[in-house]
């Protein structure tokens, strides 16, 4: 959190909104890209859901006072905007997104993970993909190395609630990768 | 001193190396400003058309004393002109605060928008059916006027009234299908976050 604010501090002072803009998604483009993916199994849609980021950070820029670093507004904003993009996407794409969720719920392994593992996905993104919405969130973060205090101020939730999230979700997320690793050698 | 999280430094390794495509960040900005010229242009053409039926309204009113017929349509116009306005400004208002707050603030302001759209699509939807009530007496009455000049003019009239049925006909399809979609988002984002572990 400290070396957060300390490298919002370094942000130049009077830098234009559209080199701001730009200094941001050069910063953080590699995390946007790992955000989308765990939101979107397409490359046609992480396209779609990256200009969301950016056009998203665009507008909510104005509006940034420095209340948190600069890394958790831009991830604040790249989930609320993942949130919209699942409300938005079709009905079919929900479909699978079930089968996956529910496969994982009944037998702990995820044909969905064996499948994507099997046309060259990574793996670890699989299983992120495969968690309930709120426990993907979590991981997500935490693999971005935040902390549970500056996952709550992403996701505007509690401490002990990111606390419980993460816990849950490191479990299934362990469970899902030994799994899918014991089939994938059968 | 807390012992080093060995299994989540490792996924850590594993995650942070995805990603890094060259020139993303040139890209998105490129297409940031494209989308915010598009955007502004479309703002524009709002406002324009919001000014413009205003103003034709005034000079209509001006024109014709105030004609009963002349300023009941007036006034229809006038009040569509007002809350689409008014939606407009919500709307933007809404969507620019959404995305810096928190996870609760932003379902609801989401919530508030699609709330916002769907009550718009509402509105559009019962003025669509009062001008079709409207509309339709009065293309009757009018085609009965100038039955003449359609007899000496037969394309004229499939042309003017072809011209009405088209836009009444487009207008009666696209406005259910657009707010059965709103809806159908709305129950997604419902579906979506009525999940207790999210907040």
């Amino acid at each position: 959190m400290t070396a957060d604010l300390a490298e919002q501090d370094a942000a130049p002072a009077q830098e234009r909104p559209a080199e701001r803009l730009e200094r941001l998604l050069a910063e953080h483009a590699r995390p946007l890209e790992r955000v989308a993916a765990s939101y979107c199994r397409t490359a046609a849609e992480r396209e779609d859901l990256l200009q969301e980021f950016a056009v998203a950070l665009w507008t909510a820029l104005p509006g940034f006072r420095g209340d948190c670093s600069e890394r958790t507004f831009v991830l604040r904003i790249a989930h609320n905007r993942g949130v919209t993009f699942l409300t938005k996407r079709s009905p079919k794409s929900e479909a699978v997104e079930d089968y996956a969720e529910s496969a994982e719920a009944s037998s702990g392994a995820n044909p969905a993970i064996v499948y994507e593992r099997k046309e060259h996905g990574n793996l670890l993104l699989a299983a992120t993909r495969a968690l309930p919405l709120p426990h993907r969130q979590v991981v997500t973060l935490l693999l971005e190395g935040l902390s549970h205090h500056e996952i709550a101020d992403v996701l505007g939730v509690t401490v002990n609630n990111v606390a419980v999230r993460a816990t849950r979700a490191r479990a299934a997320l362990r469970v899902l990768l030994g799994d899918t690793e014991q089939k994938e050698h059968r | 001193m807390d012992q080093p999280d060995v299994e989540l430094e490792e996924w850590q390794r594993q995650w942070q190396e995805l990603g890094g495509r060259e020139d993303l960040s040139r890209s998105l900005a490129e297409r940031v400003a494209r989308d915010g010229r598009k955007a502004r242009r479309d703002l524009a053409l709002e406002i324009v058309a919001a000014a413009a039926s205003t103003a034709t309204c005034v000079w209509l009113l001006v024109d014709s004393r105030g004609k009963p017929v002349v300023a009941v349509a007036c006034a229809g116009v006038l009040v569509f002109t007002g809350v689409w306005v008014t939606k407009l400004l919500t709307l933007k208002h809404g969507s620019s605060h959404a995305d810096v707050s928190g996870l609760d603030a932003f379902i609801a302001l989401t919530r508030q928008r699609l709330a916002e759209e769907i009550k718009w699509q509402t509105f559009r939807r019962r003025g669509l059916n009062v001008m079709t009530l409207l509309i339709v007496p009065w293309t009757i009455w009018a085609v009965w006027q100038r039955y003449p000049l359609y007899q000496s003019n037969p394309w004229l009239g499939v042309a003017e009234v072809g011209l009405l049925l088209g836009v009444l006909i487009v207008a009666f399809t696209h406005l259910p299908r657009k707010l059965r979609g709103l809806q159908a988002s709305l129950r997604r984002f419902d579906a979506l976050v009525d999940d207790r572990t999210l907040r």
